[in-house]
């Protein structure tokens, strides 16, 4: 049995920068290795990671789940943005004669 | 179009006729020629008109000619072939509206259109020429057996009535001729139009619309008009019938550096497409008037052509270059060069004499005689290809 | 400041410098960081080419948006075209006899002398006319296994009335056959040329890694199947046999080894399958463990000597790169069932077992023969065809395999070119949806799209050449410019 490792990191994600929806979506790409946390603390999300097996190297676990955030961050508010047009062109594809041209805010 | 002139004896008004017999006779030495032209659609019309066209200077002495309707004294007579259409004016201008035996055979629908492309070779004039009957007289007359007959402008589109006509007139009277549309497609962003056009049934009817770029602030600079998406709309609702469809471009200095960009929209966006064709630019007209913005010397562009057709040659896309001089062609492009070039306005330069290649080649446009690439020199067979471009490579 | 739309896209960052993008229907381009930052920050000049790029491509606009929506529309349409035609791929199971050994098997077969593992002749006229109330215009009808030589008659029956019935129907039918080949006979072979028959057979690569992992009793596997073939090229043309391969561990790191063998044999083409985790492979999984890395060397390792045997006039194929560049570089949609979005499982194919139960896919079969019949669609001898294809589970199914709503699925830039694969999800984490990380065909999928990505923006003239030749399926003289 594999030696469970106690590196734990702990870091915190401002709620008015980040969404729930983001950090989630970022923390489930490390479940592979880590597993992974979160708990609501005042105007901060508390991230915890820990490793999986041992011989992880946790040096820039942090900064690599930040930058991975930033992204998951960016795809949030893209889909936000997009999301109804995305919905039209699959709506339009297999009903070409819905119209619904007020519904689009430019 | 070919306009011959001669000295003209009784007429007075407009005829269009179909030469039905040449006759030859020799007078001291000089060979006459009179061609016996009617107006005569079908063997069993009756009453129809007759007009007689020779090349003697002294009408007098052919004694068929007493009372009759002539046209004397005329050049280039013998470029007049029987089956061919003539428009006889009443100042004696003879206009060949049509050669039996030419595979570029052309019906003017209207001189108006609804665009103003930056390089229009025919731009509308300022009078106006009402073309209708005319046209429904001249596809009576045309030969059941020609192949190719092109329907064009203006735009013929604009009067939708009238071109659904002129279609279902080739239908009935013309039934194995190839049909082109050559249209900007904008008039096809209406369904219904579209519609109707495609219940004609035409058999072999080709729509070639002419689209300059993949993106609309090109397009619609060349165009003189906001129409890009209107034509994107037009080409869809065409594809929507399985209508055979062709896309035309012509390669300019505003447009030639994104062709490989216009060639992945085109692939993408319409690969139902049956054709595309490449055009290199008549310096005439429009495209005269505005050279300096429009002229791009052929052969600086050939990586980029090259290009552009592998884009189309390896979807197993047709595409073929139109109006380009194969010694300015990158070898690999030739096999997709056509000879393009209607015959009546296609020259050579005195350079090609020497050239091995002079009859596989389209030539130039008789307009670019002064304005064509810097590069035009004479192929010899030892060298398959350009020896200007293996020096500058 | 430009102002324009962002359209709906997706991203991938694929080195430190630059970002891949594409729209809904998979029109890529890739972005230095810079120009992606303005471009996301609506801040991109419409006076740049990529702006331009970008409009073309349709991940930005300007103006008609609703056009351009349309546009998009109707090439997503187009994407998805095997939705038209719903089942056109019906895989029939004679029996489920076989005297194979394979390590790998997912077929369960029975011993050779076990019948009642055979289909009979009730259940086949049944399963004929359940496959003939498909709407589809074309289907492929395949006989898998077991061996189906084993029960030959049922397979000739079933040709023979299909044919029939189709008098009324007047579809196009293809017929296939899956075999070892080790049982046909010559007058096997003979009907199989008279009613067109197509053969797919197992080729595992030469004489040591054949016969490793496809063994039989008493016989040396290889060598029986080199003169069963040469017997079918006798009288079929080469044209009709075609050959995949199963990795396993003896695999590994032989691909060019196997691909050797095929052109030996006459083959024109490869496919190079990873293992499945099912059947007897499950129990064997000790014995052949390579990881998905490896796969991928070895795949890498195949393809690129297979893009040299192509440069040097050799006309070959590897399928499934064939199946992803047809996705990635046209706007056609493909009609290979486990690369759907939704699972083509059910709606795009259906395995009919020996004693008439439908199941939506032959992993799914399996499954069945092991005792979990989740995948069980009915019985052509107790359901109609409707209660078989039109119920809850089936439509279950569709809904959560449209990766456009699957978590990590649907924000991944590889989304159009990728499918669902629900059964095999299912088998690995015991849930159909599964999650990505540890979904061997997820990690499969990104290392072999990462590669080709990388091959197709070096834009290597001869192999976007080779490229395009598999995909229009002509020759690379025809392709060749000069």
């Amino acid at each position: 049995m594999n030696k469970e490792s106690n590196k734990i990191i702990f870091f915190k994600v401002n709620k008015e920068l980040y969404s729930k929806d983001a950090i989630l979506e970022t923390g489930y790409k490390f479940t592979n290795n880590y597993y992974f946390e979160i708990k609501s603390q005042d105007k901060n999300y508390l991230i915890k990671l820990r490793p999986k097996i041992s011989c992880i190297n946790v040096k820039n676990i942090k900064d690599d789940f930040l930058n991975e955030l930033i992204d998951q961050q960016l795809r949030f508010n893209l889909n936000q943005k997009t999301h109804l047009l995305r919905e039209m062109i699959i709506k339009k594809a297999f009903h070409p004669f819905f119209n619904k041209e007020e519904d689009v805010n430019e | 179009m070919i306009c011959l002139k001669g000295n003209k004896i009784n007429i007075d008004r407009e005829y269009l006729m179909r030469v039905k017999k040449i006759d030859t006779f020799q007078i001291r030495e000089e060979l006459h020629l009179i061609y016996f032209l009617t107006n005569q659609m079908s063997v069993l019309e009756f009453p129809f008109e007759a007009l007689y066209l020779t090349n003697s200077e002294d009408p007098s002495i052919i004694p068929q000619f007493k009372n009759k309707h002539i046209i004397y004294g005329i050049n280039d007579l013998a470029v007049l072939q029987v089956g061919d259409v003539v428009l006889v004016n009443a100042q004696g201008e003879i206009i060949i509206s049509y050669q039996r035996i030419s595979n570029d055979n052309v019906l003017f629908v209207t001189q108006k259109c609804n665009c103003d492309c930056i390089m229009c070779p025919q731009p509308p004039d300022k009078e106006i020429k009402e073309y209708m009957k005319l046209n429904f007289k001249l596809i009576r007359l045309m030969d059941k057996k020609t192949k190719y007959l092109a329907l064009t402008g203006g735009e013929p589109t604009l009067n939708k009535n009238n071109l659904i006509k002129i279609i279902k007139e080739c239908k009935k009277y013309l039934p194995s001729t190839s049909l082109i549309l050559l249209t900007n497609g904008i008039n096809f962003e209406d369904f219904d139009f579209t519609k109707e056009l495609i219940l004609i049934s035409h058999p072999d009817l080709t729509i070639a619309i002419s689209l300059q770029s993949d993106i609309d602030e090109i397009n619609n600079m060349m165009m003189g008009k906001a129409v890009f998406y209107k034509i994107l709309k037009g080409i869809y609702n065409l594809a929507r019938f399985q209508q055979k469809i062709e896309i035309r471009t012509v390669v300019t200095k505003l447009n030639f550096q994104r062709l490989p960009n216009f060639a992945e929209f085109v692939s993408y966006n319409f690969p139902f497409v049956y054709h595309v064709a490449i055009m290199g630019l008549e310096p005439v007209g429009n495209a005269l008037k505005n050279i300096n913005k429009l002229w791009v010397d052929p052969y600086t562009y050939q990586d980029i052509l090259r290009k552009t057709v592998q884009i189309f040659h390896r979807r197993d896309m047709n595409v073929s270059i139109y109006n380009h001089q194969l010694c300015i062609l990158h070898n690999s492009l030739w096999r997709f060069s056509k000879n393009s070039i209607s015959e009546w306005k296609n020259i050579y330069l005195d350079i090609c004499k020497r050239c091995d290649y002079k009859n596989n080649c389209g030539g130039l446009f008789t307009s670019s005689n002064d304005i064509h690439s810097n590069f035009i020199h004479p192929l010899t067979k030892e060298k398959s290809y350009s020896e200007f471009y293996y020096k500058m490579h | 400041m430009s102002k324009y739309t962002l359209m709906p896209f997706r991203f991938k960052r694929i080195t430190k410098d630059e970002v891949f993008v594409n729209n809904e229907v998979g029109e890529y381009i890739f972005l230095p960081n810079e120009i992606f930052n303005q471009l996301i920050s609506l801040k991109l000049s419409k006076d740049t080419d990529e702006y331009k790029n970008l409009k073309s491509k349709q991940i930005i606009a300007d103006r008609e948006i609703i056009f351009n929506i349309e546009m998009l529309a109707t090439k997503y349409r187009t994407k998805k075209s095997f939705l038209n035609e719903f089942t056109t791929l019906h895989m029939v199971v004679p029996t489920l006899r076989c005297n194979g050994n394979c390590i790998y098997c997912q077929a369960s077969s029975k011993a050779l002398n076990d019948n009642q593992y055979d289909m009979d002749k009730a259940t086949a006229k049944k399963i004929v006319h359940t496959i003939f109330n498909t709407p589809a215009r074309a289907i492929k009808i395949e006989f898998q296994g077991g061996e189906p030589l084993v029960n030959f008659e049922i397979v000739k029956y079933i040709i023979l009335y299909a044919n029939k019935l189709n008098v009324l129907y007047k579809k196009r039918i293809e017929f296939v056959i899956c075999t070892n080949l080790t049982l046909i006979t010559e007058r096997m072979i003979k009907f199989i040329k008279k009613y067109d028959v197509v053969i797919s057979t197992s080729l595992d690569g030469p004489e040591n890694i054949h016969n490793f992992n496809r063994s039989l009793k008493n016989e040396n596997s290889y060598k029986l199947f080199c003169e069963k073939l040469n017997l079918v090229y006798k009288y079929m043309d080469i044209e009709r046999v075609s050959a995949l391969m199963t990795t396993t561990q003896k695999s590994i790191g032989n691909f060019e080894r196997i691909v050797d063998e095929y052109i030996d044999r006459g083959f024109h083409s490869i496919f190079f399958r990873i293992i499945n985790p099912y059947g007897l492979a499950r129990q064997k999984l000790f014995e052949m463990e390579y990881s998905v890395e490896d796969f991928f060397n070895s795949f890498k390792k195949g393809l690129e000597y297979i893009l040299d045997l192509n440069l040097k006039s050799t006309f070959f194929v590897e399928e499934y790169t064939s199946l992803l560049l047809t996705r990635i570089l046209t706007p056609f949609g493909i009609g290979f069932v486990d690369l759907q979005s939704p699972s083509g499982t059910g709606i795009e194919c259906a395995i009919y077992n020996h004693n008439g139960d439908v199941y939506l896919s032959d992993e799914g079969r399996m499954l069945g023969e092991m005792g979990d019949k989740k995948f069980l669609l009915g019985n052509v001898h107790e359901n109609t065809y409707e209660e078989i294809f039109n119920n809850n589970f089936l439509k279950t199914i569709t809904a959560n395999t449209y990766l456009e709503t699957l978590p990590e699925c649907c924000d991944c830039a590889f989304l159009p070119y990728c499918g669902a694969d629900p059964v095999r999800n299912y088998l690995e984490q015991k849930d159909i949806i599964g999650n990505k990380i540890n979904s061997t065909s997820c990690q499969k999928n990104r290392l072999i799209l990462d590669y080709l990505f990388k091959l197709i923006k070096e834009g290597n003239e001869n192999i976007m050449d080779i490229f395009w030749s598999w995909i229009t399926r002509r020759t690379l003289k025809e392709i060749k410019l000069s």
